[in-house]
C-alpha cells in the first residue's frame, strides 16, 4: 500500500509548552484516517504542520515522499484542506472566494465550473453570490468543502469539518467522502463527533496531550476483537505481529487482538507454548466512543 | 500548488480585496479632501477679494480726500498733491483691473529689481526667483502672474507642498493593517494555504496597496483641478513655477537660513508643474506604502499596526528637532515636489532637503522594507 502522508517523530513547542511531542503514523492511499483527541490535544497543530501552516520544531512530514518543510509548494500539490474554523475574506461573496483560491492555485475554473461545485455542497446559486460575512457556520462549512474539492484533490486534510453542519448535510458529506476514498483519494480527518468518524475511518490515530495514544488500523473484514490479559504485553504485542494479527492497547492494561473467531483456539495455544500467562481472554466489542474513553482515560468528548 | 504562478493572478486577488474592503474609504476620504482644500482655497480668495475691496474702498476715500484738500491747498503745492493722486489712481486702476493680482509687467520687474540693491545677498536668490518667474510669463504672453488662485494652480498647492501629507495619512488608513488585518481576521491562513509563494504573495499585497494609493492620488488631483476650476475659476496652466532650485545657507548673527542659492531658475508651465507634483507625490507615496505594509507585518493588530503608521507619516515634521539625524526619516522629504522647488530646504532650515537626497532616503527605506517584508512574509505562522 503506498504511503501517502507520512509524519515522523514530529513535535511542535511554544516556548516552554511542548504542544506536539514526537508523534509518528502515516496514511496509506484511498485511507479515511480519523484524528481523535480531545480540546487541545494537538490535533489542529498537526494538521497545520501537515499544510506547511506551522512549522515543527523538530521532526519531517512528508506528503507523497515530498518534505513539507522544504518543498510546501509542491507536497501541497493535489492537497484540498478544511482548517478549523474556516476563514474567509467576509466582504467577499463565496464564489469570489473561490476564485481567489484557484487563482493562488494556478487553476483556471470558469464561473460555472465553480457555481457547480458550490452547488454540489448544497449551496445554491444565490448563496454563492452573497458576501461570506452574511453565512451561518454551516454555510462557511459547505464553503470550505466546496474549496477543498475545487480541484479535485487527491490528499484531503480535514479539521473538524463538520462543525455547524445539520444531520442532513453530515450524511451527505459523510457519503461524499466514502466515494472519494473509493477513488483512491486518502484523507485525514480530524473530528469530536465519533459517531460520524466511525462510520468513515478505515484507520484511527488518538492523540492526546501532544502524543500518540494508540492507533488502530483497519481491521480485515471476518476479523473481531479479543480482549487479553497478560503480564507482559509486550511479548503478546510480538506474538501477535508474528502470527500477523493486528494488536492495539485495551482498556485497564489489556490488549485488544484482531483475529478470526475459528482462528482463535489456535492462537491461545501458541500464546501458552510461547509461555505468555493469560489472566483474561473474552470477545470484545465496543463502540468508537468506549474505545475513545478506555483508550484517553477520563476525558470530556465533545459532540 | 505552484511556485510559478503569474504574479499577475496574485496582484488581482489583492486588489480584488483591498478595493472591496477599502474602496469606501478611498472614495470618501479622497471627496472629503478635495472639498476641504477647495473650501480654504475659496475662503482665502474671499479674503482677498475682500481685502482688495477695502483697498479700493480706502484708496477711492484717499483720493477724493486729496482732490478736496487740493482745491484748498496753495497753489505752491498743488503739483505734489496732484503727483500724489495720480498714483494713487494708478494703484487703484491696477487693483479694479487685475482683480487683486500683481501684475507681471516691467514695472513690476524693475520694482524687485531695484529692491535687489537693498536687499542683503543671500535674500537675493527669492527675489531672483520672482524675476524668473514674471519674465517666465511675459515671454509666454500671460498677462498676469498665474499666481492667483484657480484649479490649475490649487493641484500645484495641493500634490507639491507640505499640504500633501494628508494623502500621506490617507495611505496609512488605506494600507496600515494590509498584514496585520489578514492576520486579525485569520484569513492568512487561507492565503499560506493556497499561495504557492508567499514572498510572492507579499509583493502582489504591496503592488495593490500601491496602485490603490495611485488611484485616489489620481482621482484626488482630478477632483481638485475639476471642483477647484468650477469654485475658483481654473487660473492659467501656461504661468510658471520655478523648479529644481538649489538651495545654500547664509549665516546669520546668531543662526541660519536657507535661500535660494543660485540666479538662474528652471521655470516650467503650470500644468506640467502640476504633473509632476502628481508623480513625485506618487512616488514619495508608493514608498511610504512599502514602508507601511512592512510596518503592518510587524503586528498582529491592526490598531497598532496604523497608529505606528500614522506616528512614522507625522515624523517629518518633527524633523527639525531630531537635527542631522533627522534626515534619514523618508518622511522629512515628503512630498519629493517640495525638495525639488526648495520649499521643504527653506521650511526646514535644512539644505539636506533636496530631490536626489530624498529619492536616495525614500529608496532605501523602501528597498529595506519590501525585502524585510518578502522575507519574513512567509514565516508568519497563522
Amino acid at each position: 500500500m503506498e504511503t501517502v502522508i507520512e509524519l515522523n517523530q514530529v513535535s511542535r513547542s511554544y516556548g516552554s509548552r511542548q504542544v506536539v511531542d514526537q508523534i509518528t503514523f502515516s496514511v496509506d492511499k484511498g485511507e479515511i484516517c480519523g484524528f481523535l483527541g480531545p480540546n487541545g490535544a494537538g490535533k489542529t497543530t498537526t494538521l497545520r504542520m501537515i499544510l506547511g501552516l506551522v512549522r515543527p520544531t523538530s521532526g519531517k512530514i512528508a506528503i507523497r515522499g515530498t518534505d513539507v518543510a522544504q518543498a510546501r509548494a509542491k507536497a501541497l500539490v493535489g492537497v484540498g484542506a478544511i482548517i478549523e474554523e474556516s476563514k474567509f475574506y467576509t466582504y467577499l461573496t463565496g464564489l469570489e472566494n473561490l476564485q481567489q483560491a484557484c487563482r493562488m492555485r494556478g487553476m483556471h475554473a470558469s464561473r460555472d465550473h465553480l457555481l457547480q461545485k458550490i452547488a454540489a455542497v448544497g449551496l445554491d446559486g444565490s448563496a454563492a453570490l452573497k458576501r461570506v460575512g452574511t453565512y451561518s457556520l454551516g454555510m462557511r462549512q459547505r464553503l470550505a468543502l466546496a474549496l477543498a474539492l475545487v480541484q479535485t484533490p487527491e490528499v484531503l486534510i480535514l479539521d473538524e469539518p463538520m462543525n455547524g453542519m445539520d444531520p442532513t448535510a453530515m450524511r451527505s458529506f459523510r457519503e461524499h467522502l466514502k466515494e472519494l476514498a473509493e477513488q483512491g483519494v486518502t484523507i485525514l480527518l480530524s473530528s469530536h463527533l465519533l459517531a460520524e468518524v466511525e462510520q468513515m475511518a478505515t484507520r484511527l490515530v488518538f492523540i492526546d496531550q501532544g502524543r500518540i495514544k494508540g492507533i488502530e488500523k483497519p481491521q480485515p473484514i471476518g476479523n473481531q476483537w479479543i480482549l487479553i490479559r497478560t503480564e507482559d504485553n509486550s511479548a503478546l504485542r510480538t506474538h501477535c505481529a508474528a502470527w500477523g494479527y493486528a494488536a492495539v492497547a485495551g482498556p485497564q492494561d489489556s490488549v485488544l487482538v484482531a483475529i478470526e473467531r475459528e482462528a482463535v483456539p489456535e492462537f491461545l495455544r501458541q500464546c501458552i507454548l510461547a509461555n505468555l500467562l493469560l489472566f483474561e481472554v473474552r470477545p470484545y466489542q465496543t463502540s468508537l466512543e468506549s474505545r475513545y474513553l478506555d483508550i484517553m482515560g477520563e476525558v470530556t468528548v465533545n459532540g | 500548488m505552484d511556485n510559478r504562478i503569474p504574479f499577475g493572478a496574485l496582484f488581482i486577488n489583492e486588489w480584488i480585496k483591498i478595493w472591496n474592503r477599502k474602496r469606501r474609504l478611498a472614495i470618501w476620504a479622497t471627496l472629503v479632501i478635495v472639498l476641504i482644500m477647495v473650501a480654504l482655497a475659496w475662503q482665502s480668495q474671499r479674503q482677498n477679494f475682500n481685502s482688495q475691496q477695502q483697498q479700493v474702498a480706502g484708496l477711492t476715500q484717499e483720493i477724493s480726500s486729496l482732490r478736496q484738500a487740493m482745491s484748498a491747498a496753495p497753489k505752491k503745492v498743488r503739483p505734489s498733491m496732484r503727483m500724489q493722486i495720480q498714483q494713487l489712481e494708478q494703484q487703484l486702476n491696477s487693483l479694479k483691473q487685475n482683480g487683486g493680482a500683481i501684475p507681471s509687467d516691467s514695472a513690476q520687474i524693475s520694482s524687485l529689481k531695484s529692491s535687489l540693491s537693498q536687499e542683503p545677498s543671500f535674500q537675493r536668490g527669492s527675489t531672483l526667483e520672482q524675476i524668473a518667474v514674471i519674465k517666465y510669463d511675459q515671454a509666454h504672453g500671460i498677462l498676469f502672474n498665474s499666481g492667483g488662485d484657480g484649479g490649475w494652480r490649487l493641484v500645484g498647492q495641493a500634490f507639491g507642498s507640505s499640504a500633501a501629507i494628508i494623502y500621506a495619512l490617507l495611505t496609512v488608513g488605506l494600507v496600515g493593517d494590509s498584514v496585520a488585518g489578514e492576520r486579525e481576521q485569520g484569513t492568512i491562513a487561507f492565503l499560506f494555504l493556497h499561495t504557492g509563494s508567499r514572498p510572492k504573495a507579499y509583493l502582489a499585497k504591496m503592488a495593490a496597496a500601491i496602485a490603490m494609493v495611485w488611484s485616489v492620488v489620481a482621482a484626488g488631483a482630478t477632483a481638485t483641478l475639476l471642483l477647484g476650476g468650477l469654485a475658483l475659476g481654473w487660473g492659467n496652466p501656461l504661468g510658471g513655477q520655478a523648479v529644481a532650485v538649489k538651495v545654500g545657507e547664509a549665516a546669520l548673527s546668531n543662526t541660519h537660513e536657507v535661500f535660494p542659492a543660485v540666479q538662474v531658475f528652471h521655470i516650467i508651465p503650470q500644468w506640467s508643474y502640476d504633473v509632476l507634483a502628481v508623480v513625485l507625490t506618487m512616488a514619495s507615496l508608493a514608498l511610504v506604502t512599502s514602508v507601511l505594509v512592512a510596518i503592518s507585518r510587524l503586528f498582529k493588530s491592526p490598531t497598532v499596526s496604523v497608529i505606528i503608521g500614522i506616528v512614522v507619516v507625522l515624523s517629518g515634521m518633527l524633523v527639525r528637532l531630531a537635527g542631522a539625524v533627522g534626515m534619514v526619516d523618508p518622511m522629512a522629504y515628503y512630498p519629493l515636489l517640495a525638495d525639488f522647488n526648495g520649499q521643504l530646504a527653506q521650511q526646514n532650515n535644512s539644505i539636506a532637503n533636496s530631490l536626489i537626497n530624498g529619492a536616495l532616503v525614500f529608496a532605501l527605506w523602501a528597498l529595506v522594507a519590501t525585502v524585510y517584508g518578502a522575507e519574513t512574509f512567509g514565516k508568519i505562522e497563522p
